[in-house]
């Protein structure tokens, strides 16, 4: 991929609900929209464990095995428009983002948010990625302070599929 | 590290053949101190015992793939399709603060 092409891609991060509820959803306007354009979605550590986490607990709701949704889960982690960010063995990732927990303390502090919702801005920042959330009450409630002092911008899915970013 | 009042010393009984073995390592993995060493050795071991408690065990990533991803999609969309948007939501809500507490409520 030449460097034209790749300055051309938007990253986009989805917080966990919008991956449970809108992106595994069947017919999703926004992995319709994902799909068919240049974005690629970028999946950390710590947001991997929250999806499994709730896989986890779907798989009792269910009554499959854990082992099977989590196997899912991983292979469609190989789809061309999603970006694990992580090179090393998945738990030492985990630890090496989990040990800057005084910082995401800092950071829920200043800007007035939970902290569970820290490490999605911070991938944020690092990615220059969009933030797609539907959680009105804390991120999006507070996105103009967010993205007046750190540039990153948090839409909604229906905001972002309204959009032309 | 300076110590405030929330901290709390520790003396740790181990035996010599433990020390030696920690002095040898703890300059090459560049550690300033045992003290350092050992709370970074703690923290990690929490860490890997509470994703135990989240996932059942340390993540393994499958090294082969019985699904292309497309395919794994459209299981995983319709496995998740048999509960109502609302029960997902909850799950997602429960799951997210069981993780936070693990995960990030402690050093």
């Amino acid at each position: 991929m030449d460097k034209h092409r790749k300055s051309e891609i938007q990253s986009v991060i989805f917080d966990c609900n919008v991956w449970i509820t809108d992106f595994f959803k069947k017919e999703s306007g926004l992995r319709n929209r994902i799909t068919h354009n240049k974005y690629q979605v970028i999946l950390t550590s710590y947001m991997i464990v929250e999806i499994l986490r709730v896989l986890k607990r779907l798989s009792t709701r269910l009554s499959i095995s854990y082992t099977e949704l989590e196997t899912r889960f991983w292979e469609i982690c190989s789809l061309k428009y999603i970006k694990t960010d992580f090179k090393e063995l998945f738990t030492e990732s985990l630890i090496s983002e989990v040990r800057r927990i005084p910082e995401f303390r800092i950071i829920a502090k200043i800007l007035d948010l939970e902290v569970k919702d820290v490490p999605y801005l911070v991938a944020a920042f690092q990615h220059t990625a969009i933030l797609i959330t539907n959680d009105l009450r804390s991120l999006v409630g507070k996105r103009n302070r967010i993205e007046k002092n750190l540039g990153i911008k948090i839409r909604t899915s229906t905001e972002f599929l309204a959009s032309d970013i | 590290m300076s110590s405030t009042q929330e901290d709390i010393i520790w003396t740790i009984k181990i035996n010599k053949r433990m020390d030696e073995a920690v002095q040898k390592v703890l300059y090459q993995l560049g550690y300033k101190s045992k003290a350092e060493f050992t709370r970074e050795a703690i923290r990690e071991f929490l860490i890997r015992r509470k994703l135990f408690s989240l996932l059942g065990g340390d993540v393994f990533i499958p090294r082969s793939f019985e699904y292309t991803p497309e395919n794994a999609l459209n299981t995983l969309i319709t496995q998740l399709e048999k509960l109502s948007s609302d029960a997902l939501k909850e799950e997602v809500e429960t799951a997210r603060t069981e993780v936070e507490k693990e995960l990030l409520d402690d050093g």
